[in-house]
């Protein structure tokens, strides 16, 4: 319990300390909080398009936008939490452990009689009370917008589902974090355990998807998921592969608890996908780290 | 020899040499490869509905039946040019990133500037250098690509398709060495290697994903499936005055996206290869006429990238940093 607490506090000081992430904290604290100004102002444009046809007689359609729920102007931060908050979290996660290889804290740490497993879990609880306090940062900054724009405060129901969608965003952010943090104490050198999982996010992120949905990677930057149009792949294949398009089933929860598209349907496989990534990753990161830790970098 | 011309025929030699970039290549080629062979499949299976819709349509509504779907091969590299915009630019990133960082981290850097060498040469040859590596990289690309549609997308290509494939191929080289040399100025220039590659994938997230996807979603007939006008059932002619009354909106988001060398690129690529359906078809003289202002900004923003870089180059502490 103690090697828990002071790894615990000594990470959340050092990444106080740490000049390095704070580049890619503010692009995500920035484009969360706007995330439903943009929405927004999308919304406001395409409803006085629409007025515009409706005056012209050219339509009897409804307006699209009657009726959406309040929280799908933040449904850009679903791809801010997938684009930025994902690479936020690699970066953090490798920082923590490059950092004690760096300075040969670890060298120092492996003298001393401390369980590896304690420490490690202790860290990784630093960086999932730092994800959940940017997050929060997040969120609250969500709720004023839409309040503002909507003149009225959030129902209690909208409040629940937008504190779920907090948690599920934070939940994937540390499982990513957590692979940082095993890429960090594992890679030779400190490029290598940024770049690693940046590549292996991007391949997870775009190809995999395309390859099973057929959808273009450029496509995949909407923040609703991709739908399988057909790729003339076998079903079994599909079936076996589609687990591990994880931001699109991200993107399914994320879609139903902020109530974006009603037709899209969330099944079981986005939620069992979802949950068996974050338990593998969250303990196979710890079972890694403590086999590898110490390892020398640069050799 | 000149001394740019040994350090990039140096820079040239480590690629040949680096197993990082052969898997960078063959990732990229692979990728193109399975993109066409995606679209292939997703058209084969357009047309095997469009037969059965034909076959249960009677002699006589036969005649009024709905046009053939009709493939133009060089549309079918629309994702490969996707993977080239985002990850190609990822990994330009990288590759510039690393034979800055192999030099600083073994200190031949530092040997380096003990000899009759400037700071200017070495940057200037490992610019050229590397513009020559993603020449011959895409060179390999562009036969991946060629043969993938020939063979995996059973299409055929005229004379013109090479030349439309080989036009934004250029585009690809310049964007790209855009990134490899954005690179080599932060990497030369900050003390720590995390740091620079934090700034230098803050920079590509921004430039490349965030950019563009909010240019994407300001986009009103972007935000309904199947686009906001068809959905309404209005007509081409009628959207295009419709659009004309919300001008203002439009030129904001259109700057928007023209801030981002990657929507420049991927503007241009897509009405070369008649991704677009405006430019499917279009002569090479009516494309250029129409996009003259984003090739010049794609040169000029890669040139500016190059300028700076050379004035990095005059500082006290560029590339003098063994390795932190």
């Amino acid at each position: 319990m103690i090697t828990f607490r002071a790894s615990f506090r000594h990470e959340l000081l050092s990444s106080a300390r740490s000049r390095s992430p704070q580049l890619i904290i503010a692009v995500f604290l920035v484009l969360t909080s706007i995330s439903s100004i943009i929405g927004w102002l999308t919304v406001r444009n395409v409803t006085k398009i629409y007025s515009d046809i409706v005056s012209q007689g050219l339509t009897r359609a409804p307006n699209p936008f009657t009726g959406t729920a309040s929280l799908y102007y933040m449904r850009d931060s679903v791809i801010y939490i997938v684009l930025v908050g994902s690479l936020m979290a690699i970066v953090l996660g490798a920082q923590t452990s490059l950092r004690d290889r760096n300075s040969s804290a670890d060298v120092l740490i492996k003298t001393r009689n401390v369980s590896l497993l304690s420490r490690a879990l202790g860290q990784l609880s630093a960086i999932g009370t730092i994800i959940a306090g940017l997050e929060a940062v997040a969120l609250v900054a969500s709720i004023l917008t839409i309040w503002m724009i909507q003149k009225t405060p959030l129902s209690l129901a909208s409040f629940v589902h937008l504190l779920s969608f907090g948690a599920i965003s934070g939940l994937l952010m540390l499982a990513i974090a957590s692979l940082g943090f095993a890429f960090g104490l594992y890679a030779r050198s400190e490029e290598s355990a940024l770049l690693y999982p940046i590549v292996t996010w991007a391949i997870i992120t775009f190809t995999v998807p395309q390859i099973i949905t057929s959808t273009h990677p450029v496509a995949l930057l909407n923040p609703t998921p991709a739908i399988a149009t057909g790729t003339g792949l076998a079903q079994s294949m599909v079936n076996t592969f589609s687990p591990l398009m994880l931001m699109e089933h991200f993107k399914y929860i994320a879609n139903s608890i902020l109530s974006i598209d009603s037709s899209l349907k969330l099944s079981t496989t986005s939620i069992v996908s979802f949950a068996a990534f974050v338990a593998f990753a969250l303990t196979g990161s710890i079972s890694i780290s403590a086999k590898a830790f110490g390892r020398k970098l640069n050799v | 020899m000149s001394n740019i011309t040994v350090i990039a025929r140096k820079e040239i030699g480590d690629a040949i040499r680096s197993r990082q970039m052969l898997l960078l290549v063959t990732f990229l080629s692979l990728a193109i490869l399975i993109s066409v062979w995606v679209a292939s499949a997703s058209f084969g299976l357009k047309m095997t509905d469009y037969n059965a819709y034909l076959s249960a349509l009677t002699p006589q509504q036969r005649l009024q039946a709905l046009t053939r779907p009709q493939l133009f091969p060089l549309t079918l590299l629309r994702s490969g040019i996707e993977y080239l915009e985002i990850l190609g630019a990822l990994f330009a990133f990288i590759i510039g990133f690393t034979s800055i960082s192999r030099e600083r981290s073994r200190g031949t850097s530092l040997l380096l500037l003990s000899r009759p060498i400037t700071k200017r040469e070495i940057i200037l040859g490992k610019i050229f250098g590397l513009f020559a590596i993603w020449s011959v990289i895409l060179a390999i690309i562009y036969a991946a690509s060629v043969g993938a549609i020939l063979t995996v997308g059973h299409g055929q290509l005229g004379a013109i398709d090479y030349a439309r494939l080989l036009i934004a191929f250029v585009g690809a080289d310049i964007y790209l060495l855009f990134w490899s040399i954005f690179a080599i100025a932060i990497t030369s220039r900050m003390k720590q290697f995390a740091s620079a590659i934090l700034v230098g994938i803050t920079s590509w997230l921004v430039v490349v994903l965030v950019i563009p996807q909010i240019g994407d979603t300001m986009d009103p007939d972007n935000q309904v499936p199947g686009g906001l006008f068809a959905s309404l059932g209005i007509l081409k002619s009628n959207e295009i005055s419709i659009l004309s009354h919300f001008h203002t909106f439009d030129v904001l988001r259109n700057g928007l996206e023209v801030t981002s060398i990657t929507k420049l690129f991927e503007r241009v690529a897509f009405a070369f290869l008649g991704v677009k359906d405006k430019y499917n078809q279009a002569s090479l003289s009516t494309v250029a006429r129409a996009f003259g202002t984003s090739i010049a900004a794609i040169l000029i923003l890669t040139i500016l990238v190059g300028v700076i870089t050379m004035m990095i180059s005059k500082n006290e502490e560029t590339l003098k940093r063994r390795s932190s």
